[in-house]
């Protein structure tokens, strides 16, 4: 199976005769197996960009394939899963008849729809609201409820527009865990997300899309890298001796310093030691997408 | 056409209070005039309004609330859905103009007042008609624009098309003054005023005079299929943004 590709995709807005570009030549690709994510500033163009490739919006050049064909083939549909930022339906429906809708859409047998949508149901923890309108919900349930119409068919390729928005924390598990597993499927899975730190949890690799460019397309295993911060005790300590061991000088009776892996902590650890310093207290901080962020956006 | 958009369609209608309260007061109508033995074809005039109400929310509401992008990540066509919505929005309207017709029937037994079979049927048959295309324009009208606009757009140019053609076909014998040249030229190309007269009689066609006429009948449904493939052609090429950055 291949994955998702974009190339050189432009798209330009023209309200009233006036022109927008919003998506400056955009290319990636998202093999199947892996958690992309999309990050940027507001009007960035990451909703452009999930709209184009889901076929909501036409794009101005490039193209755009899923498994090798267009993204508008509906037999790339009936492999896609979609969660929209927003989840809404006819209010009077409820959870239930929504799904079995949205099931018989999706072109799921007859025959097969209950079983589906009571596991779908039962997964995503709304067995009890089975029966509730849509109107009843509230936001978190209706995020769920988006995600479970997503997974119907097992989507071989999926796009989730902040589906962690308005979730409880119990919720943010749920559907962290769900990615988890539609990524150890093998689907291809596309996270717009302004939740950093989500991003960091479930994907494999980052997209900053700023000003309608890819920025940085970095690999979250790249970015990730742990800041060890060791506290010293007072007087029990030769500053240059820890400087040669540890490569950067003591301030405030503490020393920061950059490493690339858990052994790399150990060693540190033991170097310092072992020039005589005392230490009290050692602490590890893994750099977060915030920073990136900072840096790219 | 998918059955299931049909289904969810008539469904929603069906389920739909605004729907309920317009078809009691439709029958409360229907019954009240058979039994003072008002011709049957009578309150079928108000299905066309009903039509222009139902009809113009097939896509907008859809387009606004957002529902629309979440069906069409579904693997359905979208002349496949329109259509569909189409279909379901005038099957309701058709349940209707059975119980309208039903009701008819009931009143003028109850009132004992005669019964005019072929009547009553081809007038049945002739709201059918109208709800059909009606439903098909508001489609294409939909593929472009947003739901109430379109009725605007519809209810104007039902008043200021027969307006425009009454004032051309006046102008046409104006020989002198300002309005002499119009005139001439009005009278030179005759088409004008003719395909002004056509495009008025094919939009917002009168009940044919003779029931069951079998042209009437044909020009509404080729009407209805043009109007319906337009849409078509314009709603699958439309982009349905969602969300903002």
């Amino acid at each position: 199976m291949n994955g998702i590709r974009v190339e050189a995709l432009t798209k330009a807005y023209r309200p009233f005769g006036a022109v927008r570009p919003v998506l400056k030549g955009i290319d990636l690709t998202i093999a199947p197996g892996e958690v992309v994510g999309l990050i940027g500033p507001n009007g960035a163009g990451k909703t452009t960009l999930m709209s184009c490739i889901v076929g909501f919006l036409n794009a101005d050049t490039g193209s755009i394939t899923i498994d090798g064909r267009p993204n508008d083939d509906l037999d790339v549909r009936r492999r896609t899963g979609f969660v929209p930022e927003r989840m809404n339906f006819d209010r009077r429906a409820t959870g239930g008849a929504f799904l079995r809708y949205m099931a018989r859409l999706a072109g799921l047998p007859r025959n097969h729809v209950r079983e589906r949508v009571d596991e779908l149901l039962a997964r995503l923890g709304l067995t009890d609201a089975e029966d509730k309108r849509l109107s009843q919900y509230s936001r978190g349930m209706l995020q769920r409820i988006g995600m479970a119409q997503a997974l119907m068919l097992d989507p071989d390729f999926l796009f989730l527009d902040e589906p962690t928005s308005g979730l409880d924390p119990n919720g943010v598990f749920l559907v962290r865990d769900l990615i988890a597993e539609e990524k150890a499927r093998g689907a291809a899975v596309l996270l717009n997300s302004h939740q950093l730190a989500e991003v960091e949890k479930v994907c494999d690799r980052v997209l900053f899309l700023s000003g309608g460019v890819i920025s940085r397309d970095e690999a979250l295993r790249d970015i990730a890298r742990i800041t060890i911060v060791i506290t010293l005790l007072a007087g029990s300590y030769d500053a240059a001796a820890v400087e040669a061991v540890a490569g950067a000088a003591p301030a405030d009776h503490v020393v920061t310093v950059n490493v690339a892996t858990e052994a790399d902590v150990a060693q540190l650890v033991a170097r310092v030691v072992g020039s005589g310093a005392g230490v009290i207290d050692v602490r590890r901080r893994t750099a977060d997408l915030e920073s990136i962020f900072r840096g790219a956006a | 056409m998918s059955l299931v958009v049909i289904a969810e369609t008539l469904r929603r209608h069906l389920a739909h209070l605004g729907y309920i309260a317009a078809l009691l007061m439709l029958i409360i109508i229907v019954v009240t005039m058979s039994a003072i033995g008002a011709p049957s074809q009578a309150p079928y005039e108000m299905i066309s309004l009903f039509a222009l109400i139902a009809g113009c929310q097939l896509i907008g509401p859809e387009f606004s609330s957002g529902t629309l992008q979440l069906i069409l990540s579904k693997p359905i066509g979208r002349s496949t859905y329109l259509v569909s919505r189409v279909a379901g929005v005038a099957l309701a309207i058709w349940v209707a103009i059975a119980v309208m017709f039903t009701s008819d029937v009931v009143g003028r037994l109850i009132a004992d007042t005669p019964i005019v079979w072929r009547t009553a049927a081809a007038a049945a048959l002739v709201s059918a008609l109208k709800v059909l295309f009606v439903c098909s324009l508001m489609a294409f009208l939909g593929s472009f624009s947003r739901s109430y606009v379109n009725v605007g757009i519809y209810i104007g140019a039902q008043i200021l098309m027969p307006m425009v053609f009454g004032l051309l076909s006046m102008m046409k014998n104006a020989v002198s003054g300002e309005m002499g040249a119009i005139g001439a030229f009005l009278r030179a190309h005759p088409s004008v005023i003719d395909a002004m007269g056509t495009v008025n009689k094919n939009l917002f066609p009168d009940a044919p005079f003779v029931p069951f006429d079998r042209n009437w009948i044909i020009m509404l449904l080729s009407n209805a299929s043009v109007a319906l493939l337009l849409a078509c052609v314009i709603f699958s090429r439309r982009e349905v943004p969602y969300g903002a950055d």
